[in-house]
This record gives C-alpha cells, sequence and structure tokens, in this order.
C-alpha cells in the first residue's frame, strides 16, 4: 500500500494524523518501543536531534532507518571510532589532477536523518565536527558553507556499559541535542512479536524495511515542523518551563543544572508533544511529559548522589514535583 | 531432672555474682545454644520484612522487639537441659517449640506482660514449673521478695547493652564511610526526619543493626535471669543443704556397703581412738569448756523465769522502733461486705470475667486481622516523612475552599456563562471538582500537580462516569485557561447539567452532616 504523499501545506489535524500514522508505520518495525518512537517522533517536529541511549541489539539503527524509509528521506549513518577525523564527517576538498580544480566532496552529514552510532568512541574534535551542523544545519568546508538538506535531524547513539576508551561529549554538545531517549529491553510479549516479525519466510535476522510504507515527503516534514512553530504557548506555561529549568539550578542532588536552553528545548518538544496530541496549544502537562527527555542530558548529578545510586531522572522527578504548576 | 544433675556448684549466691554465673553459663554452651536461636531470630526478621510494606520498614524492629518473649522460651529450653547436663540439638528445640508457644504462656507475655521489667526471672515459673493460677501467684510473690529489684536492673542493662551494640555497629561503618552519609543518616535518626522512599537501604541496615543486637544480648539477658531464679530457688529450698546431704549419705551409704569387710579393723580402730581419746588433754580441755557455756547452779523454774524478765527488761531487749504506714479507713468495712459473697459466687464471677476476657481477646484478634489495613494505616506516623494530607487552599490560582464556593454550583456556573463570563464559569466547576477530590475524596493534591497529573491520580479512586465528566471539564478548562478559547454552548451544556450527578457524593457528605 503506497499512501499519498502530502502537499506541504497542512493544517494542524493534518500534521497531527500523519504524525499518528508515522508512528504506527515505525513500530510495525520497531515493536514494543513506544515511548522512544514517541520521543523521537517530537524531536523531528520540533526540529530537533536525539541522543539515544541504550545497550547494543536493542534497534537503535533500525528505527533511524524506519524514520528513513517513512518520510521518504535519505540516510546515513556513521561509525564513531577513537581514528575518526572531523573531514570523514563534513566532507573535504579534493585537487582533480584531470580537470585542474578543487572539488569538494560532501561528507555523509548531508542527508535527512544522520545516525552518529556511538558517539561518544570518538575524540572531542570529532564529535565537534558535528557542532556546526547540528546547530547552524550548514557545513563550512574550505571556508564555503554548505547547507545540508531540510528536514536534517541527527540521532546519535551511545552505549551505557562500555565505558573504557570513550570519550563523554561536552556539554556544549550535549546541550544541542533536544532530547536524551533511553532504550530499554521490551516485554517478552513485545520480544516474541518481534521474533515473529523478523523470523517470518526470510533469511538473515533483519527486518524488511520494504514492508513500510513512505508516508510522508520531507518537504511535508517541514511543513509538520511550520505548523508545530505555530502552536500557541499560553505565557503561564512559559514561565513554568523556565521555573522548571531554574529549579534544576537550585535543587539539591545536582552538580550543574540546567542552562537557558533548556528552558527553550522544553518549550519546543512541548509544542511537538501538542502536535502529536492533536492540540493546537501547549498547556502544562506537555511541559512535564517532555521534561525528562529534555533535561536529563542538561544537569549533572552530584557525586554523592551517584554514590547513593540515584540517577538524574529521579532527581528531576523530585524537581518537578517541587515546581508549582502554573497559576491561571 | 536431679538436682544432682546440675553442673553448676550449688550454693548460695549473691544476685550479682548469680547474674555472672548466667553470663558464664552462656558463654560454656554458646556453641550448642546459638544455632537453633539464630535460625529462629532468622526466620521471623525474614518473615516481618517480607510481610510488612516497604513505608512500614521503621516499625519491623518494633515487631521483632514485641516477640522477644518467644525467642527466650527457645534460649531458656536449650539453657535448662544444658544445666542438667544434657545437649539438646537444634531439631530438638524446634520440636519443642509448638509446646513451648501453646503451653508457656506466651500469648499473656506477648500482650499485658509484654513490658514486665522481670521478663527472664519468671520465666522460668511459667516454663518449666508451669504453674498457673493462685499457686503462680504465689510463687511470683515469694519470688520477688528478693532478686526482683536485681531482675529489673538486669532487663535495663541489656537494653543498654543492645544500644551499645547497635551504636558499636555504627561507629564500625562511619570509619569505613568517607561520603559522611552514615553520619547524616544516624543525625537523620535522632531528628526523627528519614525518608524511608530514598533510605530504604539505610532503613533495613539499621533493622540489620537492631538484630543483630537482639541475637548478641538476648541469650545473655535469658541466662541471667535464669540464674537469678536458681538461686532465689537455691535460697529458699535449701537446694545446698539438700545436696550436700544426698552428697553426705551417698559416702555413708558407700561406707556401710565396704563396712562389713572393714569391720574388725574398724573395732579395733575404735578401741584404740577412745582409749586415746580418754587420755587426752585437749578431749578434757573441750568437755570442760562445753560446760562453761551452762550455769554453775540450775535455778528453780519460778526464779529462772524472775530472771529471764530482769534480763528481757534490759534496754537492749526494748529497742522500739515507731513506723508509719497508711491504712485504708474502711478496712474493715471492706472485709466485712466481702464476707457477704460466698466463696462460690466469687469463683463464678471470676471465672465468667475470665471466658468474657478471653472471648474479647479472640475477637480483638479476628478483628486486627480483618481490619489490618486500617491498622497499618494508623501507623502511619512511623513513616517519618509521610505527612498527613492537608487539602491545599490555593490550587492554579483558585481558591479551592468549600466556603468560597456558591451553594449552587451549576446554577451559578450557568448564570456566569449566560452572562458571556464563560471564564469564571468554567473556573467555578473545576474550583468545584477540586474541592470534592481534595476535601471529599482526599486526594493528595500538591501545588507541583498539574491538571493531568490529578487526572491521573482521580482515575482509580474515581467511577467510570463521573471520571468522564472530570476528564471533559478538565479538557475545556485548559482550553480556556491556555489557549484563551471558549467552550462551544454545546460543549458546556452537558457539563453544567451533569454537575449534580458529579457532585453527588459532596452531597451525601453534607446532608450526613445536617443530619448529625
Amino acid at each position: 500500500m503506497n499512501a499519498t504523499l502530502p502537499t506541504p501545506s497542512l493544517s494542524l489535524d493534518q500534521a497531527s494524523r500523519l504524525a499518528e500514522q508515522i508512528h504506527t508505520e515505525i513500530a510495525k518495525a520497531l515493536i514494543g518501543q513506544q515511548t522512544v518512537i514517541r520521543e523521537t517522533l517530537i524531536a523531528l517536529l520540533a526540529g530537533g536531534h536525539v541522543l539515544i541511549e541504550g545497550v547494543p541489539g536493542l534497534g537503535k539503527t533500525l528505527l533511524v532507518r524506519a524514520l528513513a524509509k517513512t518520510i521518504a528521506g535519505q540516510f546515513a549513518r556513521i561509525q564513531f571510532t577513537p581514528d575518526l577525523m572531523p573531514a570523514d564527517i563534513s566532507g573535504h576538498v579534493l585537487f582533480d589532477m584531470h580537470n585542474q580544480r578543487f572539488d569538494v566532496r560532501k561528507g555523509p552529514v548531508f542527508t535527512h536523518l544522520l545516525l552518529a552510532d556511538e558517539i561518544n568512541r570518538a575524540p572531542a574534535k570529532t564529535q565537534s565536527a558535528l557542532l556546526e551542523v547540528m546547530q547552524e544545519q550548514q557545513v563550512t568546508i574550505e571556508g564555503t558553507a554548505y547547507p545540508v538538506p531540510l528536514p536534517f535531524m541527527t540521532l546519535a547513539t551511545q552505549n551505557p556499559l562500555e565505558q573504557e576508551g570513550t570519550y563523554p561529549l561536552p556539554e556544549a554538545q550535549l546541550d544541542r541535542f533536544l532530547l536524551k531517549i533511553y532504550i530499554g529491553y521490551p516485554s517478552l510479549e513485545e520480544e516474541i512479536a518481534m521474533v515473529n516479525a523478523v523470523t517470518r519466510q526470510q533469511v538473515g535476522d533483519r527486518f524488511q524495511l520494504e514492508l513500510l510504507n513512505a508516508i510522508v515527503t520531507p518537504e511535508a516534514i517541514s511543513a509538520m515542523q511550520q505548523v508545530t512553530a505555530q502552536i500557541e504557548v499560553d505565557q503561564a506555561v512559559v514561565d513554568y518551563a523556565a521555573r522548571i529549568t531554574q529549579a534544576t539550578r537550585k535543587g539539591q542532588g545536582l552538580r550543574f543544572g540546567a542552562g537557558p536552553r533548556g528552558s527553550i528545548a522544553l518549550v519546543r518538544a512541548a509544542r511537538a508533544h501538542a502536535l502529536v496530541e492533536g492540540r493546537n496549544f501547549v498547556h502544562p502537562d506537555d511541559i512535564k511529559q517532555v521534561a525528562l527527555p529534555v533535561l536529563r542530558h542538561r544537569v549533572s548529578l552530584a557525586p554523592e548522589m551517584e554514590l547513593e545510586g540515584y540517577n538524574t531522572d529521579y532527581v528531576l522527578n523530585s524537581v518537578l514535583e517541587k515546581t508549582e504548576a502554573p497559576r491561571q | 531432672m536431679k538436682l544432682t544433675d546440675l553442673n553448676i556448684q550449688v550454693r548460695q549466691r549473691s544476685a550479682w555474682e548469680a547474674i555472672d554465673l548466667g553470663f558464664a553459663l552462656v558463654q560454656q554452651h554458646w556453641k550448642a545454644l546459638m544455632p537453633p536461636y539464630f535460625l529462629l531470630l532468622l526466620l521471623i526478621a525474614l518473615c516481618v520484612w517480607l510481610i510488612l510494606p516497604e513505608a512500614y520498614l521503621p516499625i519491623a524492629g518494633l515487631v521483632v522487639w514485641w516477640l522477644k518473649p518467644l525467642f527466650d522460651r527457645l534460649l531458656l529450653y536449650m539453657l535448662s537441659r544444658q544445666l542438667f547436663n544434657e545437649t539438646p540439638h537444634a531439631a530438638d528445640a524446634f520440636s519443642a517449640l509448638p509446646q513451648l508457644i501453646w503451653q508457656t504462656g506466651l500469648f499473656s507475655a506477648l500482650t499485658y506482660r509484654r513490658l514486665s521489667l522481670s521478663r527472664s526471672y519468671i520465666l522460668p515459673i511459667w516454663q518449666l514449673e508451669g504453674l498457673r493460677g493462685k499457686p503462680l501467684k504465689e510463687r511470683k510473690a515469694v519470688m520477688y521478695l528478693q532478686g526482683h529489684s536485681h531482675a529489673l536492673w538486669l532487663t535495663m542493662g541489656c537494653i543498654h547493652l543492645e544500644f551499645i551494640v547497635v551504636l558499636s555497629l555504627y561507629a564500625l561503618i562511619l570509619m569505613f564511610d568517607p561520603t559522611g552519609a552514615t553520619w547524616e543518616h544516624i543525625k537523620n535518626l535522632f531528628r526523627g526526619d528519614v525518608d524511608i522512599d530514598s533510605q530504604y537501604w539505610r532503613m533495613l541496615l539499621d533493622f540489620t543493626f537492631y538484630l543483630l543486637a537482639i541475637l548478641v544480648i538476648e541469650p545473655f539477658y535469658v541466662a541471667a535471669g535464669f540464674m537469678l531464679y536458681i538461686n532465689r530457688r537455691t535460697q529458699l529450698e535449701a537446694w545446698d543443704i539438700e545436696l550436700a546431704f544426698r552428697n553426705l549419705g551417698e559416702r555413708l551409704t558407700q561406707l556401710a556397703k565396704t563396712g562389713a569387710s572393714t569391720l574388725p579393723s574398724l573395732v579395733l580402730l575404735l578401741v584404740f581412738a577412745s582409749s586415746y581419746f580418754s587420755s587426752t588433754p585437749a578431749f578434757a580441755q573441750y568437755t570442760e569448756s562445753e560446760h562453761e557455756f551452762l550455769a554453775e547452779e540450775r535455778l528453780p523454774p519460778e526464779q529462772a523465769a524472775t530472771t529471764i524478765k530482769a534480763v528481757m527488761a534490759l534496754d537492749e531487749f526494748n529497742n522500739l522502733t515507731k513506723v508509719k504506714t497508711w491504712v485504708a479507713k474502711d478496712k474493715q468495712e471492706t472485709e466485712r461486705s466481702n464476707h457477704k459473697l460466698s466463696e462460690g459466687v466469687i469463683q463464678l464471677i471470676a471465672s465468667l470475667l475470665k471466658s468474657l476476657l478471653w472471648i474479647a481477646a479472640v475477637v480483638a484478634v479476628i478483628l486486627a486481622l480483618v481490619y489490618r489495613q486500617k491498622i497499618l494505616s494508623y501507623l502511619a506516623p512511623f513513616r517519618k516523612q509521610t505527612k498527613p494530607i492537608t487539602a491545599p487552599e490555593i490550587l492554579f490560582g483558585l481558591d479551592i475552599r468549600p466556603e468560597s464556593l456558591p451553594a449552587d454550583i451549576a446554577g451559578t456556573a450557568r448564570q456566569l456563562w449566560q452572562a458571556g463570563q464563560a471564564r469564571e464559569a468554567l473556573s467555578l466547576l473545576y474550583r468545584g471538582a477540586l474541592v470534592i477530590l481534595t476535601h471529599e475524596e482526599q486526594l493528595a493534591i500538591h501545588t507541583g500537580h498539574t491538571e493531568g497529573d490529578i487526572l491521573k491520580l482521580a482515575k482509580p479512586s474515581t467511577e467510570v462516569e463521573r471520571y468522564h465528566y472530570l476528564r471533559t471539564l478538565t479538557k475545556l478548562w485548559q482550553t480556556i485557561a491556555y489557549a484563551h478559547r471558549s467552550p462551544a454552548p454545546q460543549e458546556i451544556e452537558p457539563l453544567l447539567a451533569g454537575w449534580n450527578q458529579f457532585q453527588a457524593p459532596r452531597l451525601a457528605a453534607q446532608t450526613a452532616e445536617g443530619q448529625a
């Protein structure tokens, strides 16, 4: 079944319905990771990037491939290794002997969806090569800025177990990611459904992405992002988002809290959340729903809390509990 | 069991010496004593830990403390047998456990006698002598005449020793904890500021430390009390003299048996000895000195009586001491009135009251089982961080005190709606709903809860129709509050019409109050 590719001008209802269809389509491939799909979709609609943390083999690559297939967009994957160079990511200029001129060879970042696999395996210099493209959505090669195709989204992955020989992402880079998503193990029923889906009449252990349909075009995604950006946010809700971010700076158990970019990210993600819910305005619950993935990588847990075995989600939840809901 | 089997030297000791003997008894027999006791304590502690909900972990120590009389019985079972040179195994102790539970007055020890400070001193009367009723009372009265104060001091001492063990264990942890978290935890314990949610493992450690303290101290406590009891029995029944006579008897019996063969030589010995003693000055001197105790002159009875009277009139025999004591004024009257009832009637009333008490106790236990959830909720203050649910007065900027609402909420909201004040109308309905949820349904809503959180909180305790009403109302309230859009008349009309049904519990409460 091939869906009709919609035109870029969209209403809120259309955008919301498309978001739901994309969710359903990806869920066919990535079984049992509803929250991950939902949060990835929120990041896509808000025009942000995501950092996915989870042990290997949970379908991080499959998620990106399925998303690329569903939005009929380009997909590229970079496996980060300690010897990866910045030019391997962004591209470089090569002298063409035959034509006696310099040719620009664009790197893998020139795509719609970029999977930066095990991003913490490369040194900080290489990681920083992603900074410009994530922030500016353009790459400068030899002084010339080259825009990347829109919509552009980076999905970086991290493995929480093997920390030996890794380079933790610098705070400046972490701040560029709109959401940090945890991907966990599926339940028994979901795993059974996954095994059935992957092993039914096929060779190999990969999900057949050909079974997925393209729901929208990249242009339609840009249109959906436009619709998201126009969703109303009451001043009380903005105030609530800012108070939550402020509270992380004062809250006990945190070495440092989130910066102003955290408040901005909260409102952006809450808008996308409202669109996924089919609403044209944001209410405080949207902020609360996205607060954990938005803030968990922007704060740092105090060493004593780490020793006690707590995680950032625990402290953030306590911050959310203590922050007063908006007054109307 | 015979007195001759006792493996301690039976003699009159001071009470402190008896306590010390008890401690020595544990030191000597700890290998046999500890395994069954440790197993029982571990089993009970595990059961308590598994059965009690997580939030009630602070009272787990209290439960184990309350069950101490049970451990005491097992320890006394082991100690009493070891005292008579028996070595029971752990299996024997556990086999005897049902008997120890049902036949040693455990029920009373766990209820109205639980706070007795002479528990280990009196336990042998219940467990080893098996006395009940009047004989028990009489025996206790005799036992209490001496040794009771020492038993009290023993209990107080052992309580403090338990604390010392617990604090020592904390000191050990403090030495190895560079973060200072343990010190903070100890301070919090004394301040009563412990959050069970975040400090579950620390509370579990507290429980474990207390168990270790009981494990170490309780055997000494029981053994010392037991030895106090043995010492008192020795005083009362002259066990030491009885044993001395028995030994003498045995020795003489032995001599009598061997006497037949040695009779000729014994006769010779006696003859020789009599001739020797008759010529010994020392013996003669002894007989003379014996006479010195007797008056040289034997007085006639009348004269002797006069002399005795004269001696008795001396100051040494007339040292009078005045003692004041409180005596009931109507004592004679009470005694007289007591005689009005015959002994049979008194016995009948006593047995009737006793039966009633037993029935009441059984009913209380059954009720306690049935209403255990409620009782546990009364124990909620033990959750240090749990604060009583107090309904907030202002939520989302809305005044949600019941007195701030009009009597007819739906009617007032309708008037506001018709006057074009949609926001005020919805605000009134939403406020009303919050008042019902917080005041009538005791929903713990905090200022950090959003409208969505309140819906989630209300879902489990609200009927489906009322929940749907609340969800629609919340949705419309959010739309007008955050999107500044008024709902369509067909959206608000069902809310106004369905308000009375939603507030049915509130009306019922008001009616009940009115009737009261």
